[in-house]
């Protein structure tokens, strides 16, 4: 049996909407292993993006708690989440959000400070070893990606989230994009949830979430 | 901070243009201060080189050594009290003239015992002796035309005098000062005015004050430098031009700079994201605000500190090290306070947002 690696436990987040409450999340439970590649897919505004905030440990939930790696991070207080953050957790954003200033292999070296062979190594595995001392400007939109995917698999986090990722690809890149996701995740023995509404890519996963009206059903 | 120059680099256009604006801002800050500076010299110069710590002035004078006067009982007292180390000094405005030339030119004269520590040194001639008739001047009257050995007669007594010494840098009431003996200033003044009875205007001394003779005051330097007619009104004027300058300057730095992050708020958002702690978001901001600063302060001093040596020698134009130093590092210091409002910005976003594309 793999380990649990991310355990979300009756997570209910609610908004105030003018005078009504509106409740995003409804009493959520999710348990994600270790090399387990997770798909949560939903119309927008369905409280996806809530729910990878929460998991990332950005938003704070109105009830129910989260532990990750077996620590229950939820009952920290919020200056440590940073620190959780950076070393459990990693991102992928929505169109590859990287640093301008920064040269592919520097978004790795200079930020996280991972050191330079591990950087050689991943861009190699995500072949974009070629373009590791290029700017972000000069990058098409499926190296920028996978650079930001390496970004997320270059520190020892167990848990990566994915925020649509194939939002500014084509399909054939998008699903490029998310094999390379599933790859790693399989050979580093990752735990990753990915949220998307692109539908094209679901045969990757290996379980998959509809969200709907506050509420997870798995549908594979 | 490697981050952060990182970032400059890469916008290197935008920084540049900032560093332009605080160079050439603190460029203009330094030239006030070396305005400044040479402005209070040209009022100032002749007193403030002496090597004195005090003047003795009759009681009446309000600290003015051209208005004081001593009675020899006074003077005779001060010499009791201080032996060798106080020595008279009488200060005068007068008019020379040119040989063979009927304009006036403006003159100050210290009188002073040649013999003794208020005597100046010169970079051309020799200093002045107790020699008759001569008279060393400020290097302002060289271009005006005096040459060394030239002969130039005071315009109210006639009695001429040979130049034999060139000092820098001596000035008192805006006016280039003309150092001569007391003796010949005694002559100068009994040939004006028959009923001249030996007086002394004051004493300067070397030291500590000793007890105060009656009828007279002692200050200290700087008390009589700042009662110079138009010293303290120019100095404070300019001096406030000068600092609302530096602090107009850190803040039109800080506003750009606040301008400038307000474009890189979702890169801060990733940052933070990923986990990046504020306080290294903090020394982020604050490097690059010094990289700018320094750099921008740096620059400025060279340019002015080159302008100042191609400044023609009547300008009054005076650089103090400690005044620069202080200028720049108020500066520095002010524009890193302006970025604070830069750094409580940054700390207010919220990493939320960039999941779900709400930075969009």
């Amino acid at each position: 049996m793999s380990q649990t690696v991310l355990k979300l436990n009756d997570i209910v987040k609610k908004y105030q909407d003018g005078e009504s409450e509106l409740v995003i999340l409804n009493h959520i439970n999710l348990e994600v292993h270790e090399g387990e590649f997770v798909v949560i897919v939903g119309p927008s505004g369905c409280g996806k993006s809530t729910l990878l905030n929460i998991a990332g440990m950005m938003l704070s939930s109105d009830h129910g708690g989260i532990t990750l790696c077996g620590e229950k991070v939820s009952a920290l207080p919020k200056k440590k989440w940073t620190d959780i953050r950076k070393e459990n957790i990693g991102f992928i954003f929505q169109n590859h959000q990287l640093l301008p200033y920064l040269k592919a292999g520097e978004q790795l070296t200079a930020l996280l400070g991972t050191n330079p062979q591990e950087v050689k190594k991943l861009f190699k595995e995500l072949s974009i070893d070629n373009i590791i001392d290029q700017y972000p400007s000069h990058l098409s939109g499926g190296e920028r990606q996978r650079v930001a995917i390496a970004r997320a698999f270059a520190s020892n986090a167990k848990l990566i989230l994915a925020d649509e990722p194939t939002a500014s690809l084509d399909s054939k890149r998008g699903r490029h994009a998310v094999e390379m996701i599933q790859m790693e995740v399989h050979k580093r023995k990752k735990a990753a949830i990915m949220v998307t509404h692109d539908e094209r890519v679901l045969d990757l996963a290996d379980k998959i979430y509809r969200m709907e009206d506050g509420q997870l059903t798995q549908i594979k | 901070m490697r981050l952060a120059w990182k970032e400059l680099k890469y916008n290197w256009k935008r920084y540049l243009l900032i560093e332009i604006i605080v160079v050439l801002m603190m460029f203009m800050v330094l030239f006030l201060s070396g305005l400044v500076q040479g402005l209070g010299r040209a009022v100032s110069s002749g007193v403030e080189n002496m090597s004195v710590e005090h003047f003795i002035l009759s009681d009446d004078a309000e600290k003015l050594i051209t208005v004081s006067n001593l009675t020899t009982t006074q003077s005779d007292a001060v010499k009791d009290t201080y032996g060798k180390k106080a020595t008279p000094i009488d200060i005068t405005r007068m008019y020379l003239q040119k040989e063979n030339d009927d304009e006036k030119i403006d003159v100050t004269y210290f009188a002073i015992n040649p013999s003794s520590y208020l005597n100046v040194d010169v970079y051309k001639g020799h200093k002045l002796t107790n020699k008759t008739n001569t008279i060393v001047l400020d290097d302002d009257y060289e271009s005006k035309g005096i040459k060394l050995n030239d002969t130039i007669k005071d315009a109210n007594s006639g009695i001429s005098f040979k130049v034999v010494g060139f000092t820098k840098d001596a000035m008192y009431g805006h006016v280039s000062v003309a150092y001569i003996s007391t003796d010949n200033y005694k002559a100068i003044m009994k040939e004006a005015n028959p009923m001249f009875n030996n007086t002394v205007h004051a004493y300067a001394i070397k030291g500590s004050a000793k007890k105060i003779i009656k009828g007279t005051k002692t200050y200290t330097k700087q008390e009589i430098i700042k009662s110079l007619p138009g010293y303290q009104a120019e100095q404070m004027t300019i001096t406030m031009v000068e600092w609302l300058l530096v602090v107009i300057t850190a803040f039109i730095i800080g506003i750009f700079f606040f301008i400038i992050n307000l474009q890189k708020e979702k890169e801060f958002g990733v940052l933070k994201a990923i986990g990046t702690r504020m306080s290294r978001l903090v020394r982020f901001i604050l490097s690059q605000v010094c990289m700018i600063s320094i750099s921008g302060a740096l620059i400025a001093g060279v340019l002015v500190l080159l302008m100042s040596q191609a400044l023609p020698a009547t300008m009054p134009f005076f650089l103090v090290p400690s005044q620069v130093i202080l200028v720049l590092a108020s500066f520095i210091f002010i524009s890193i306070l302006g970025s604070l409002a830069t750094v409580i910005r940054v700390a207010k976003i919220d990493p939320a947002k960039i999941i779900g594309g709400d930075f969009e």
